[in-house]
């Protein structure tokens, strides 16, 4: 029992103790009384006293409905409530399920926008002490950063990292587990180091890789829960038994605990098996992720620190690996995965989101307003009859919190299937790890706003209908306090007007800048290309093995019906390439460390549809010919050769700084042909230099096939195509528009998001004009009736009643664009090519305001033009 | 008071004679008795005691309040005054009453007459 429960029930026994002393008291004076009068008149004092007694009854029954009299007060009260308050919404159900529904909308949508900000901003992740968990990266001092690490770097940190408790990295695959008959291949990750202690974890069974086995010893497996239980019936005596894995025979050694998450790539991890890595000083590509776990108990002061102490150490241990200023960077989960530009969108929709929530209230307070106005009577009968204030209170308190209660249930189950609709629409905007359910945070965030909301339209309800109020409306009708309830209302157009200003103006300026951004030229024709991922290819493949498959497929490719060209890519447009710095001979001042590189078949321009501007594409010969060539873009010519034709002209792929960064392909390469430029890296960035090198046998890694075709049946006949040649094989097959129109899933969802918002924004500040309007004509029915009757011009009637909002919509438009101002700035990382104070877009939004603003009051109006005086002067 | 033989009459009765009583003036439960002896002899000649639950009862609406003070004869006794509360409901009671009574009025007297 707490001391606030002990408390209450100390108190508790005190009165009911209290009371039954005064009713015993009280009782036994009238007792008393009436014994001494009996005496008075003559009776014996025995007599006296039973006669008294007899006279009075039974004391015990009498105190017993004195109790019950108490008791009954409160409980009886608040189920009269309810039911009075369920009685009264069934009285006026379109005034209940407008102001639920209105109220629900809000609260869903807002719900729903908080459980994706918690989930990707705010809930920890799903490992223990997730604030020790980080990423390794590295930052440089010219600018810019990656959250990954060369694997000599990584080395270097794992020797040297004193507040890092553990360090390891990973890579994902996917392999056939078991006999191959399987249909599906499993999602593993091969990792190194001292994996599970950086993720956090301990083995439900057996044990972690020891340092042998993770250096490539003997090959061994760890399982993790879920497929040891669909696949191995969760059998404990699979320690040391072997499995195949990837068609290789691997040594159980241990399964993964139940609860194992893998935040970078969660989901299905179905094992664990060693990652050998491989270092070479002269690799500087950040192709290792590191990811370590912090010694706990640091401050964030050490931990800068340290790793301030870990650069320095690094640059003065190997000078040429890192300039004054490049270092080591720790990076949360959030910051690898939720861009600071997404972080940003999130917020502004939910700050959107929050908006609607107010206009829902808004409109809801409103509506209790013309029901208190019509109740005022009512309430005023019943004060009169004796109820308190307090007493009239509770109960209009009561019907708020009833109304909201409702709204927020339906809102809850509103927002659940709005999580799963955002998750739908926008499939790449979560991180991955991110767990959507519904927690306590966003619960107590539905029932908090949902009892705020209640507790303010009890509030506005009863506030005009008690006090001074009173008094008034009982003696003088409705007018007095119907003019307090106007100018409130008033008030209320005034604020949904403003909020609506700042949501179209928002939503007005996302929508233009998604038109822009849908409307740029990518530079090539996405629509008619279809790209063809093998997947994981079979582990007996070597590089020769593999070209061979990749000719032969290419071979069987171009000869379906239907196909124009065929090639092959590194990577697809829309998606992460590969960078190398290079730079020209004569001007090493132009050196630029990134340069775009995509290692292609001849054909590949062709069959992306790129135009060729100059020179030539490769042949056949400059695949198997030893001369080194190239083809740059237009971006790459400028910035080198100005107007200059680059045909023809050296350049050093791989050097820097007067480095070769592989001293086995330190040689210059011929420009032998310039390509049109092309937004590859998305449609909202600028093309960046390029270069395109013709792909040789034994080039690194298993390339994409692009293929140019007519057929609508391609994706299938390509897949069927791959699988018939190596049946090992999954290849994923899909149109580039489909990767095309991934790429702007974001910001074609976000203008969605908010139109829909301003929609419903404007919606409902037109129904508070209406309102408004219309019961200002229903009030001034006679009076307009009379001047209709003397001859007043319908016109004029209209535009005077018309007029009645115009004052609080002008005001508001201008409060709002007052509002949106400066959320412009937020506004503008989202915008593409438009500025966020674009007079059209502005422009376009108080339009849509002011027709709709026009159009609510039109209505009303125009019911006002057509009273007839003969009805209303009669009234 | 669901004993109360005579129903909702009754019991509404009952609380309207104790607002009537006390609107002229704050009294204790036996004074109370007292005073309704005298005016009717019937109502509350044989339970007395079911006086105090009516009391309770309009306690807990609000109709009436009490406080203990001394008596004409020196003793602590619980006196209950009328609200405000209580007075309004008292003229709404007794327009009420009124209103049942010229209409059971109009039916018996009109049959005599």
């Amino acid at each position: 029992m707490t001391l606030r429960e002990r408390w209450a029930r100390f108190r508790g026994t005190i009165r009911r103790e209290a009371l039954e002393r005064e009713m015993d008291r009280e009782m036994q004076f009238h007792l008393d009384m009436a014994a001494q009068r009996n005496a008075e008149r003559g009776m014996r004092p025995e007599m006296a006293k039973r006669e008294a007694q007899l006279a009075f009854g039974s004391r015990e029954q009498f105190k017993e409905s004195g109790r019950e009299a108490y008791r009954a007060r409160t409980a009886e009260n608040v189920a009269a409530d309810v039911r009075f308050a369920l009685r009264s919404m069934r009285r006026a159900p379109a005034f209940t399920v407008a102001a639920i529904v209105t109220v629900a909308l809000g609260i869903g949508a807002s719900t729903a926008m908080f459980t994706v900000v918690n989930a990707v901003l705010l809930r920890p992740l799903p490992i223990p002490e997730p604030d020790d968990f980080v990423y390794v990266g590295w930052t440089w001092a010219k600018g810019g950063d990656i959250p990954a690490l060369s694997a000599f770097q990584y080395e270097f940190v794992r020797e040297h990292g004193r507040s890092l408790e553990a360090l390891a990295t990973y890579r994902t695959e996917e392999a056939f587990v078991g006999d191959e008959s399987a249909a599906q291949p499993v999602r593993g990750l091969r990792v190194a180091g001292d994996f599970l202690g950086t993720v956090g974890f301990m083995p439900r069974l057996g044990r972690f890789f020891d340092a042998r086995e993770l250096q490539g010893g003997e090959p061994v497996v760890m399982l993790a829960d879920d497929l040891w239980r669909t696949r191995f019936a969760a059998d404990r005596a699979i320690l040391g038994r072997q499995i195949r894995l990837g068609g290789k025979p691997h040594t159980v050694v241990g399964v993964l605990p139940r609860e194992f998450r893998f935040p970078p790539a969660p989901g299905n991890v179905g094992y664990l098996a060693p990652l050998v890595i491989t270092v070479n000083p002269a690799d500087e590509g950040h192709n290792t992720e590191a990811i370590g776990r912090l010694r706990s108990g640091l401050t964030q002061e050490q931990r800068t620190d340290d790793v301030r102490a870990l650069s320095d150490a690094f640059r003065s241990a190997y000078p040429p690996l890192a300039a004054a200023g490049d270092g080591f960077r720790l990076f949360t989960h959030s910051e690898v995965f939720v861009e600071s530009s997404r972080r940003q969108a999130l917020w502004v929709l939910f700050g959107a989101v929050f908006l609607v929530l107010l206009v829902g209230c808004a409109n809801t307070a409103m509506l209790l307003l013309v029901r208190a106005s019509a109740r005022q009577h009512e309430i005023a009968v019943r004060a009169s009859l004796g109820a308190t204030p307090r007493r009239i209170l509770q109960q209009l308190l009561t019907e708020g919190l009833m109304l909201s209660l409702i709204a927020a249930a339906l809102g809850l189950a509103l927002a659940l299937s709005a999580v799963r609709a955002f998750l739908a629409v926008s499939p790449n905007a979560l991180p991955p790890g991110t767990d959507t359910g519904l927690d306590l945070r966003v619960l107590g965030f539905a029932i908090g706003v949902s009892v705020i909301t209640g507790v303010v339209f009890g509030l506005i309800a009863a506030g005009p209908a008690l006090g001074a109020r009173l008094h008034a409306a009982l003696l003088g009708g409705t007018r007095g306090a119907t003019s307090g309830h106007t100018r409130m209302r008033d008030a209320f157009v005034l604020l949904e007007t403003a909020v609506a200003v700042v949501l179209l103006c928002g939503a007005a300026l996302l929508g233009a800048s998604f038109a822009r951004l849908v409307a740029v030229d990518a530079g090539f024709d996405p629509n008619r290309v279809v790209a063809v991922r093998l997947g994981r290819l079979p582990p007996e493949y070597d590089s020769a093995r593999r070209d061979r498959l990749i000719s032969r497929l290419l071979e069987r490719i171009r000869a379906l019906p239907g196909v124009e060209q065929a090639a092959v890519a590194p990577s697809l447009p829309f998606e992460r390439g590969l960078n190398f710095p290079v730079d020209v001979a004569d001007h090493p001042e132009l050196a630029i460390g990134a340069v775009e590189l995509r290692i292609v078949s001849p054909g590949y321009l062709a069959t992306l549809g790129v135009p060729l501007r100059g020179g030539r594409d490769f042949g056949d010969a400059d695949v198997s010919r030893t001369e080194p060539v190239a083809i740059v873009n237009e971006a790459f010519a400028r910035h080198f050769w100005k107007d200059a034709s680059p045909l023809d002209r050296e350049i050093q792929i791989g050097h820097f700084r007067d480095r070769w960064i592989n001293p086995r392909l330190a040689y210059p390469t011929r420009v032998i042909g310039v390509t049109a430029d092309i937004r590859e890296l998305g449609l909202n960035r600028a093309p960046k230099p390029t270069v395109l090198l013709p792909r040789r046998a034994d080039t690194d890694g298993t390339p994409l096939l692009l293929v140019r075709g007519t057929s609508r049946e391609l994706v299938n006949t390509l897949r069927s195509v791959v699988v018939a040649e190596e049946s090992q094989l999954a290849p994923s097959v899909e149109p580039l528009s489909a990767v095309m129109s991934r790429s702007v899933a974001e910001p074609r969802f976000r203008t969605l998001l908010v139109s829909a918002f301003a929609g419903f924004a404007v919606l409902l500040a037109g129904v508070g004009i209406y309102g408004v309007i219309a019961s200002v004509v229903q009030q001034r029915r006679r009076e307009i009736g009379l001047r209709i009757a003397l001859g007043a011009n319908r016109a004029a009637v209209v535009t005077a009643v018309a007029r009645r909002c115009l004052g609080s919509v002008t005001a508001g438009a201008l409060i709002g664009l007052v509002i949106f101002w400066p959320t412009r700035r937020v506004l503008s990382a989202m915008l593409f090519e438009i500025s966020p104070g674009d007079p059209r877009a502005l422009t376009l939004a108080i339009s849509v305001l002011a027709i709709v603003a026009a159009c609510a009051s039109w209505i009303p109006a125009r019911r006002a033009a057509h009273i007839d005086p003969a009805m209303s002067l009669r009234e | 008071m669901s004993d109360e033989r005579g129903g909702e009459v009754i019991k509404g009765t009952l609380d309207m004679i104790v607002l009537e009583v006390l609107q002229q003036r704050s009294m204790h439960g036996w004074g109370i008795t007292e005073l309704i002896e005298r005016r009717s002899d019937q109502l509350l000649s044989v339970n007395q005691g079911s006086l105090y639950p009516t009391l309770y009862r309009l306690v807990a609406r609000g109709w009436i309040s009490s406080e203990w003070k001394t008596s004409d004869n020196n003793r602590q006794a619980r006196f209950y005054t009328i609200t405000r509360a209580g007075r309004k409901q008292l003229a709404a009671a007794r327009a009420q009453w009124e209103k049942l009574s010229r209409g059971v009025n109009l039916i018996l007297g009109g049959a005599h007459a």
